[in-house]
């Protein structure tokens, strides 16, 4: 049992980067050379046209700008306004806490078609059609349930003490929470925030909805729609390209961060 | 200790803290969830100039006679199953075996996750080029290992369409799955594993009578959130297929989508998903009772 | 020290952040004014368009090349529309989009800006198929109409009746060259060759002026069985994942005797090298006993989206681009027949006169859509026609119902 596991865990490893690894090889092969069949394993004449065409033919640079604010702004948002809502919460009696979590909780049980129509009504009546805001404001509501969760859960084990002593020292509610539980929770805040940027970078459905200007979109939904030159050919090369460029940000914050990450997502399993 | 908070003056102020969160809430989320179910019994389509004539539960009794949607439901039953159970099966071999895991170099870890932190639309364009009948790497492989002797058309069946997203979805969410179950399993105390031994249990016995009792709330928790987020999958079948060939891989949110955006039939698409709601509400209702309370009868 | 250095990068961050994200939607490079085109496979419509940049100086007209598949473009255009977002403001508009975004309010009225000399110039039929209860929202530039090709050197009178058809695609088959070839694939294409089919037995699909459904007829099952029959005699058995590329292609490597498909076909073939264009006549499609035949029309052409912020000079460029001369260019480099008289080649003038429109219904994509499947569902012989053609106008009846 133990050797299949271990097998397994090797092998998914290789199978968790192989297809990645095949995109970054492909993204580097001319058009010409993406046409072979069999296809080759590496390219022959490396070439960085792709990558040239994305960012000087194609928006791409705009993309990824859009993308990160967009991520960076909703997740800040996110972040302040659950630190905030937790905060009430670990400090509320338990019978509310439990009724108040177990809402926020079924929140995340409406699938997000649910609120598209609707929302998409708002963000127009409030002109942000095509505008950064009008995806900010609501990626920040969509990670408000598990934030709040998480960082109820960790404030909830910030011993009264430390609330005493501030109060000893004439410090007000707001005050105590600013100056001394915020940076005691670093790190549970740090993890809160890269959740929410990464779920935000990675949504499609309301950035494919509500951005449907060239200069608003942002990458993920850029690189999905990604169209061709010509009426029956797919760019391959541009999309693999595509691929490799929109992946990118999102590893190199997974390989800094992953302890943050796993800890994040393991919050509910470790109660 | 008691909670020292709760003599302070300005209890007031307690309200504010709730404030910001709460505004977005209603905004995004409350308000609208009870505007669709609204628009659920009217009638609003392009025909009415987009003004909503209410019509009570004639667009659920619609759904009842659209061949299409029960199709799409269906389809996204059977996606949802199997990618679900796949990913636990993987996920929970995988977590059995993964000491080794905990101690790896960062750099592997990353690589590990690297799928479930990737956007879904972006994963399905990623599949996409593997599965290409002509140029993938997939059929490529596949022949050269004379393991088939014609390319897979993979997109442009139904059965191999189905099973390429189902492919696609259980790479990205295995690693997820994993973690929450390693988890789970760490938190196992060490001396029921004894107990076990020395009542003359092998692996197996722990298994069953130790690791998966302790698993089982978890396994019920991360189960419904992956049930519920695959059923409700827009993104991946929507850039990898659209739906196609045909309709084979057409799930519910694509159905629903195209309802909205294309058909311009607003009612009808808030009925739809309205219908998906409920279904998800009844099936976790269900796996409650199947799940949890033989948890509870166990410990 | 260190800290105070961190805290103001920090701050400065977020204050660029903000303001990047307060900018507001931008309306593009600077003024100008955006059309939503099909792949520019040939360069002549981002030439056309830096003609009229030059020719007539002002805010310029940007071309955007979206993806092939008309669904898609259509679909990219609705949501713009929806957003009322003057995301787009000249429409390259299919005749199936017509009736949608008129009755949405989506496109500007032009009636009124039809010159004299333009209205006898155009066809008819694609003057009313850019009109919508009366009037004119689409300005022609390209038509369309299903015509069947035939090996002319196999065939010496191309058939009238379904019955010829089908015997001489029988007498002629052989090993490597298949009798029939049309587009069975699960799309509007599909539509389109079903209802030459089906009004070519004297049947409707809805009814023009009751929108009544008509669907559940003899007729149409005829028409289906028809098709069914062919599937794997005298048309391949994967002629059910076709669409026209891929039975052009097989007609042009000499792979078939009959072809049905629209006339960019004979364009490409007249120009390939070979023996093969002296071997290719045309022909009307193929229709039943004392019926007409009926081909389908398509056609292309511009309106404005009024959302647009410019729309004079959105009609100044639709007004260019549907010049005689600039359609010219376009047949030239494309191929495309273009909807003006005076350019269409005599051969195809009768079938394009009297082709026959799709029904101009808004909720026509959701009732091709019902067609499609129940069709393609028979077709591949999972249900039978009389169930198929049962359903699809049990569900058509039940969408147009008010």
């Amino acid at each position: 049992m133990r050797a299949l596991s271990k097998t397994l865990i090797v092998a998914f490893r290789v199978l968790a980067v192989a297809p990645i690894a095949w995109h970054v090889v492909s993204s580097l092969k001319s058009p010409h050379e993406l046409a072979r069949i069999p296809p080759t394993l590496w390219p022959r004449d490396a070439t960085l046209d792709n990558y040239r065409e994305l960012f000087t033919r194609r928006s791409f640079g705009r993309y990824y700008a859009n993308s990160f604010v967009i991520a960076a702004l909703s997740s800040l948002l996110c972040v302040s306004a659950a630190s905030l809502a937790a905060y009430g919460l670990a400090r509320t009696r338990a019978s509310i806490r439990g009724i108040i979590t177990a809402s926020l909780l079924m929140v995340a049980f409406f699938p997000p078609i649910v609120l598209l129509f609707p929302l998409y009504e708002l963000v127009r009546a409030a002109g942000l059609v095509n505008h950064p805001w009008g995806l900010i404001l609501p990626y920040s509501a969509l990670n408000l349930p598990l934030s709040i969760w998480f960082l109820t859960g960790y404030f909830g084990q910030i011993p009264y003490e430390i609330e005493e002593a501030a109060a000893v020292d004439g410090l007000s509610r707001l005050q105590t929470f600013m100056k001394i539980i915020l940076p005691l929770s670093a790190p549970a805040l740090a993890t809160t925030g890269m959740l929410a940027f990464i779920f935000a970078w990675n949504e499609f459905m309301f950035a494919l909805t509500f951005m449907n200007l060239e200069s608003a979109k942002t990458i993920t939904v850029g690189v999905a729609t990604l169209s061709g030159a010509f009426t029956y050919e797919i760019p391959w090369g541009l999309l693999a390209a595509g691929v490799v460029a929109s992946s990118f940000p999102l590893i190199l914050l997974v390989t800094v961060f992953q302890r943050r990450i796993v800890a994040g997502l393991t919050a509910g399993a470790g109660k | 200790m008691r909670n020292p908070n709760q003599k302070r003056p300005g209890r007031g102020l307690e309200a504010l803290f709730y404030l910001p969160a709460a505004v977005l809430l209603v905004l995004v989320v409350v308000y609208p969830i009870v505007r669709t179910t609204f628009f659920s019994f009217t009638r609003t389509t392009l025909d009415t100039g987009f003004q909503s004539e209410f019509v009570g539960v004639q667009n659920y009794l619609r759904l009842v006679s659209d061949s299409r949607f029960h199709t799409t439901l269906w389809v996204t039953t059977s996606f949802t199953v199997i990618s679900v159970a796949l990913e636990f099966a993987l996920g929970l071999l995988l977590a059995l075996g993964a000491d080794s895991f905990v101690r790896g170099r960062g750099l592997i870890r990353a690589f590990f996750l690297a799928p479930w932190t990737l956007p879904t639309a972006i994963i399905a364009v990623l599949w996409a080029w593997i599965f290409n009948d002509q140029y993938g790497v997939l059929n490529a492989l596949l022949t050269k290992a004379h393991i088939v002797q014609t390319p897979i058309a993979w997109l442009a069946t139904p059965t191999s369409a189905m099973a390429s997203i189902i492919i696609a979805d259980v790479w990205k969410t295995t690693p997820f799955v994993f973690l929450v179950l390693l988890a789970g399993i760490q938190n196992v105390p060490r001396e029921l594993y004894e107990a076990v031994e020395i009542d003359g249990g092998g692996a197996w016995a722990k298994f069953r009578h130790v690791t998966w009792p302790f698993l089982l709330p978890f396994v019920f928790i991360s189960l419904v959130f992956r049930l519920i987020q695959s059923f409700a999958i827009f993104d991946l079948v929507y850039v990898m297929t659209g739906g196609g060939p045909g309709g084979a891989t057409e799930t519910v949110s694509v159905y629903a989508y195209q309802t909205y955006m294309r058909y311009l039939d607003i009612g009808y698409a808030s009925a739809q998903v309205g219908a998906v709601v409920i279904i998800l509400a009844v099936t976790t209702y269900v796996l409650y009772r199947l799940l949890l309370r033989r948890y509870a009868r166990l410990v | 020290m260190k800290r105070a250095a961190v805290q103001i990068s920090l701050w400065s961050g977020l204050a660029i952040l903000l303001a990047y994200s307060l900018r507001g939607p931008q309306s593009g490079a600077g003024a100008g004014l955006s059309v939503l085109m099909e792949p520019d496979g040939t360069g002549v419509w981002r030439d056309l368009v830096g003609q009229f940049n030059r020719a007539y100086p002002g805010p310029p007209v940007r071309l955007i090349e979206g993806p092939p598949a008309t669904n898609t473009r259509e679909d990219l255009y609705s949501i713009s529309f929806l957003s009322r977002d003057a995301s787009y403001d000249i429409v390259y508009c299919d005749s199936i989009w017509v009736a949608k975004f008129a009755a949405a309010g989506w496109l500007r009225d032009l009636s009124g800006k039809l010159s004299d000399g333009d209205r006898s110039d155009f066809l008819p039929v694609e003057l009313q198929a850019g009109s919508y209860q009366g009037k004119l929202y689409r300005m022609p530039a390209f038509t369309d109409a299903g015509v069947l090709f035939y090996r002319k050197d196999l065939v010496q009178k191309p058939p009238e009746t379904f019955e010829d058809l089908v015997r001489l695609a029988t007498a002629l088959r052989t090993a490597d060259r298949w009798g029939f070839l049309w587009q069975g694939k699960q799309y509007e294409g599909l539509v389109a060759v079903f209802l030459e089919v089906l009004r070519g037995y004297g049947g409707e699909w809805i009814d023009p002026q009751t929108r009544q459904v008509r669907l559940n007829s003899p007729q149409a099952i005829q028409a289906v069985n028809f098709l069914r029959s062919t599937v794997g005699t005298i048309s391949p058995p994967a002629v059910t994942t076709y669409a026209e590329e891929d039975t052009r292609n097989i007609f042009q490597n000499g792979g078939a005797v009959f072809l049905r498909n629209w006339p960019y076909v004979w364009t490409l073939i007249q120009r390939s090298g070979g023996t093969l264009k002296d071997r290719v006549g045309i022909a009307p499609m193929v229709h039943a006993p004392g019926q007409k035949s009926a081909a389908t029309l398509g056609g292309w052409g511009f309106g404005i989206s009024s959302y647009s912020r410019d729309p004079e000079r959105a009609w100044q460029f639709v007004e260019f681009v549907t010049r005689r001369e600039q359609l010219r260019q376009v047949q030239q480099r494309q191929g495309r027949i273009p909807a003006r008289r005076s350019l269409i080649p005599p051969e195809m003038l009768p079938v394009v006169e009297s082709a026959r429109p799709r029904p101009s219904i808004p909720e026509y994509a959701q009732a091709s859509d019902i067609l499609q499947r129940w069709l393609s569902a028979a077709l591949t012989g999972r249900v039978s026609s009389e169930r198929a053609m049962k359903e699809a106008a049990a569900e058509t009846s039940l969408l147009l119902a008010k």
